[in-house]
């Protein structure tokens, strides 16, 4: 195994168990009273310094992990959502008709669409359950002839072409989201383009691929053929992907809390102790720290899919 | 995009029968252009929508919480948009009036009682003298019919209107255009004051007390002396690193690591390296040239270019790699070219197409990319704009700011796609 990889996974662990003792111990930066100011890193009162106010580093960096978690995560998985949804729906033409499956689709993505689009109070209710309901009825219905195929796929595009087109960091200033779950959805439901379109072509490619024929003609049922084979594969391909965009959320959060706005009011996280750090860099201790967490993030999520990718494509080619 | 080959075809050949000058590939090519155009200008009209839905002020602020002259100054008195539905007991003047809780009862109350046409009679009279009574209080009426007569304030008429009641006409929708909206005035304006959108009106920054129009050019202009240099000069340094690299057959690991390295953590990195004596930055930018400028801001500069640099290596590298594997590449090291010779002259010239798409897809983060080094080295920017305007909560200059943006990204796109 290699050394980086071995060393992203020790760090990964780490801050896996940073969030159970995070959560297990309620930390809170703030309440962590009668610490002298500025305390260098090394005392036994505080193992890595105090900031200028007299706040544990250390604690303050634990409090900082379910932050930057909570928020790339969830959002990571609306993406990839987002994605496998828009491509699977862009390159379905291609294949027969899965009622069940687009039923389920449409079901989900109407409720999807419902839960993160009140913040738009233009548009009411009823005329967001519309489109929810449009959006299900053109997934679960065969559309006949081709141009009334075409609406679905050219909606997508559309969409795709619109939040290509709006830069995000302003879009997140613009709106100023007050608590995480606007945040998740904003953050997930504006960064899936570049995965939808990537999934888009890995999904044609296999729909054409001999593969694809085989199982077909094996008779193996179109809902195990999407199980085994083409999302085995996809998750395979998509890991890069992934991986860019997990470190991407991961530096919006920190970017967000550097700048200081853009999050709930109760976010505290690495960003803005990096910050605060800064503003007093004579304390080198309150600016090394979070900066370092910030890199060695970043950097182990970025190695580790990229590993993993290495590897599945060793095993594909060896399978094969 | 739609295959129009087939009905192109016989309707081209129609065309060409007269006059024989609309070959059938010549006009597929013209309106497959122009289905594209209107693509393009159907998302352009999107990403407007978008920035207008989120300066609406009604939704902002609710109808009781605004006096009238407000109401009237912020057109929110007017109907959203072009075309609404409602239900088809509530006649068309009730789009007219502001939303907000009071509306909200008056309707239901409307779709219970009918005769609505009295009903907003009664709302505008309530209005004018400020005898509006509470939502709570109207919504009370609605439940229980009979407090309407015992309560003072209704005139008399009203307390006949509410003997009967017609539930099942609320369920009706009708949809009603209204030529004079708030879409209309925020686009194109309605008198010299406010000229719209179209005409470069974005309204007035509540904490600087100026045109958003000016704010926002002035700053885009500080941010394009400093982004554009760092950009070209970031093309040029990856393009030579990628070569090298490639040359030396380098992983492309370093790169892609450095490239997904947070902008603050970079500026932190040149902030503390590069400014040994603690460089002073001009509280103004407006007076100096683009040299001075970019010495004053030197700081910046090499952060955004040493970013830059770091993502056009790592793309780069990828791209001259992959043609190296070419059949065309091994032929031209066979005839006797050096590597270094063969990787420029051949294989980037491949790959050419790539980078020059690359290039142009990351031309919108000249204006919206900046935000983080802005703000960290103090330029007067387009990025730092649109962060002080939210600490001081100026919401129609971070939404110039932000169509602005979004127009400059929304031509990258085009350009991006005529490219690849």
């Amino acid at each position: 195994m290699k050394t980086s990889v071995l060393l992203s996974r020790v760090w990964l662990a780490l801050l896996f168990l940073g969030l159970l003792f995070s959560w297990l111990l309620d930390i809170q930066p703030g309440r962590i009273p009668n610490l002298p100011n500025s305390i260098p890193p090394g005392s036994a009162q505080a193992l890595l310094g105090t900031d200028h106010l007299g706040r544990n580093i250390a604690l303050g960096l634990l409090h900082g992990i379910p932050s930057m978690l909570i928020l790339a995560i969830p959002a990571l998985l609306i993406s990839l959502f987002f994605a496998l949804t828009s491509a699977f729906l862009l390159a379905r033409n291609i294949i027969p008709r899965l009622p069940i499956l687009n039923l389920g689709l449409g079901l989900v993505s109407g409720l999807i669409l419902l839960a993160s689009l009140p913040w738009l109070p233009v548009f009411p209710f009823w005329l967001l359950l519309s489109l929810a309901g449009l959006f299900f009825a053109a997934c679960c219905i065969p559309l006949p002839g081709p141009s009334l195929s075409l609406f679905l796929p050219t909606l997508i595009r559309m969409l795709q072409l619109i939040l290509l087109s709006i830069p995000g960091m302003l879009l997140l200033f613009s709106i100023n989201p007050n608590s995480y779950m606007e945040l998740i959805f904003l953050l997930g439901g504006t960064s899936w383009v570049a995965l939808g379109q990537f999934s888009e072509r890995s999904m044609i490619d296999f729909f054409r691929s001999t593969e694809f024929e085989n199982v077909r003609s094996l008779g193996i049922p179109m809902f195990r053929i999407l199980h085994r084979h083409l999302f085995r594969r996809l998750l395979q391909t998509l890991r890069p992907q992934l991986a860019w965009l997990l470190a991407g959320f991961i530096v919006i959060e920190g970017s967000l809390g550097y700048l200081g706005v853009g999050l709930p009011s109760q976010h505290w996280g690495w960003g803005q102790m990096l910050r605060l750090g800064l503003l007093h860099s004579n304390l080198w201790w309150c600016w090394l720290f979070p900066s370092f967490c910030i890199l060695f993030t970043v950097l182990s999520v970025f190695v580790l899919l990229q590993a993993g990718r290495k590897s599945g494509e060793l095993s594909t080619h060896n399978g094969s | 995009m739609p295959d129009f080959s087939a009905f192109l075809h016989s309707f081209s050949f129609l065309l060409s029968l007269p006059t024989g000058i609309f070959a059938p590939m010549g006009l597929d090519w013209i309106l497959r252009r122009f289905a594209f155009a209107l693509k393009m200008s159907l998302a352009l009209f999107c990403i407007l929508c978008l920035g207008f839905a989120l300066s609406v002020p009604s939704t902002r602020t609710s109808f009781s919480e605004t006096k009238p002259a407000t109401q009237r100054q912020t057109q929110a008195v007017l109907p959203v948009f072009y075309l609404s539905f409602q239900p088809y007991a509530l006649p068309p003047a009730f789009s007219k009036l502001a939303a907000g809780p009071h509306k909200r009862e008056l309707g239901k109350l409307m779709l219970r009682y009918g005769q609505e046409a009295a009903w907003i009679a009664w709302f505008n009279a309530a209005i004018q003298k400020a005898e509006l009574p509470n939502p709570k209080t109207m919504a009370q009426i609605y439940e229980r019919p009979e407090l309407a007569r015992t309560l003072s304030f209704l005139p008399d008429p009203l307390q006949h209107l509410t003997a009967r009641q017609i539930p099942w006409q609320g369920y009706l929708p009708r949809p009603a255009f209204h030529s004079c909206n708030q879409f209309r005035v925020w686009m194109f304006g309605r008198s010299i004051e406010q000229k719209g959108l179209i005409r470069g009106d974005l309204g007035f920054s509540q904490s600087n007390r100026l045109p958003v129009i000016d704010l926002v050019r002035d700053a885009a202009a500080n941010t394009l002396k400093f982004s554009i240099p760092s950009m070209l000069l970031g093309f040029v340094l990856g393009l030579l690193l990628a070569l090298f690299a490639a040359h030396r057959r380098w992983p492309s690991s370093p790169f892609m690591l450095l490239s997904i390295l947070p902008s603050f953590l970079m500026g932190a990195f040149v902030f503390l390296v590069f400014d040994w004596g603690g460089t002073a930055t001009p509280a103004s930018a407006a007076h100096l040239n683009l040299p001075s400028f970019l010495l004053a801001y030197k700081l910046p500069l090499i952060a955004l270019t040493l970013i830059n640099t770091a993502i056009f290596a790592a793309h780069h590298q990828v791209w001259i790699q992959a043609e190296t594997h070419q059949p065309f590449f091994q032929t031209a090291l066979a005839k006797g070219l050096s590597p270094f010779r063969a990787l420029s002259m051949h294989a980037l010239r491949a790959a050419l197409n790539l980078v020059v798409a690359f290039f142009v897809q990351r031309l919108p983060l000249l204006i919206s990319g900046t935000v983080v080094i802005e703000v960290m080295f103090g330029v007067p920017g387009f990025g730092r704009l649109a962060w002080l305007a939210v600490l001081e909560n100026d919401q129609p200059l971070v939404l110039g700011c932000l169509l602005l943006a979004a127009l400059f990204a929304w031509a990258s796109v085009y350009l991006h796609s005529v490219f690849s």
